[in-house]
């Protein structure tokens, strides 16, 4: 038997940033990715999360969407998830982009291709 | 922003609205004041059926889960914050299933195919030594190329968590599977804070089996 250390990936944030309690909320974990733009920011946290995590940087996107992806993410052929569709795992590298382009394609209906756990920001 | 939960995934979004904000986080333990009150219903529905917590609920009433499937849209309009929840996807109600020995060997078939999509160069696995995670660790291990690894987690001094690691090390051993355990000690002062999240995911909505 071995003893291990844990650590959880943790997100937090605020729209309106401009409220009393947003600094207290968006800062409290350790960041690895902050996003923050007008009212909104989200805070990413967790020190194992740099090891399984990948993301754009809102300042270089110039109004692209920003992605930050977290573990294991698929992307599905069609949006129905259904008996004919087909699924294959995005590596983590490229995940962010394709993420972001599917947005830009189909706007919220690009949720349903995907499987896994990530953040959008898009403004 | 918009902010997404899984279709079918254990892990949900939590929001709470504060004065003109909303605030959002992937632990609703990071929104729920320490002086908060507990709403009653979900705690009613939580000890009922085995620590499970359906969405919108959580355990206060002042948090509220976006839930599976559904995004939340959140948008500035004329100076003020709106949350807009809606739901991007349901399950398909019309597969094609004749019969039931059909729908077993369909399901069979899904089955190993999702097995195969999650695995890569070197896999893990966690096991609790029953019947589902042993089917899908079965399925991992016939993929024969040696790469998978069997995991079980509990917490030192549960005699359950201990049963669990032995039936699990019993029956990876049965498959050639290398297997591991991972016990957390709740007295260990180096664990981070975090660690004690497993025991607040309870009331996420996520069964989890650890003596709180």
């Amino acid at each position: 038997m071995t003893t291990e250390n844990f650590h959880f990936a943790g997100r937090v944030g605020c729209a309106d940033a401009k409220a009393g309690r947003t600094r207290d909320v968006v800062h409290r974990p350790a960041e690895i990715w902050h996003y923050e733009a007008d009212d909104f920011a989200i805070g990413v946290g967790g020190e194992h999360a740099r090891t399984v995590a990948a993301w754009q940087n809102p300042v270089e996107r110039l109004g692209r969407p920003s992605v930050f992806v977290a573990g294991s993410l698929y992307l599905g052929s069609d949006g129905e998830y259904g008996e004919s569709t087909s699924v294959r795992p995005l590596p983590i590298e490229s995940a962010p982009e394709v993420i972001a382009r599917c947005f830009e394609l189909h706007g919220t209906r690009a949720f349903a291709l995907l499987d896994g756990d990530f953040s959008l920001g898009s403004l | 922003m918009y902010l997404v939960v899984d279709k079918l995934g254990c892990s949900d979004i939590y929001l709470r609205r504060e004065g003109s904000s909303v605030l959002f986080a992937s632990q609703p333990s990071d929104l729920i004041d320490d002086d908060g009150q507990f709403d009653p219903l979900p705690i009613a529905f939580l000890l009922a059926h085995e620590g499970f917590i359906p969405a919108p609920f959580s355990l206060s009433a002042d948090v509220q889960a976006i839930g599976r499937s559904r995004f939340a849209r959140i948008s500035k309009s004329e100076g003020e914050i709106r949350c807009n929840i809606q739901r991007y996807w349901s399950p398909d109600a019309h597969w094609n299933m004749p019969s039931t020995a059909a729908a077993r060997d369909k399901l069979f078939a899904l089955l190993k195919d999702a097995v195969g999509v999650r695995m890569g160069k070197k896999s893990s696995i966690l096991v609790s030594g029953g019947a589902d995670s042993s089917l899908i660790m079965n399925l991992a291990a016939s993929r024969g190329d040696g790469s998978l690894l069997a995991l079980t987690g509990s917490v030192k001094g549960w005699d359950q968590g201990e049963q669990e690691i032995a039936h699990a090390k019993s029956i990876a051993e049965d498959f050639g599977v290398p297997h591991e355990s991972v016990v957390l000690d709740p007295q260990d002062d180096t664990l981070p804070e975090e660690s004690f999240r497993c025991s607040t995911s309870w009331m996420n909505g996520i069964r989890l089996s650890l003596p709180l």
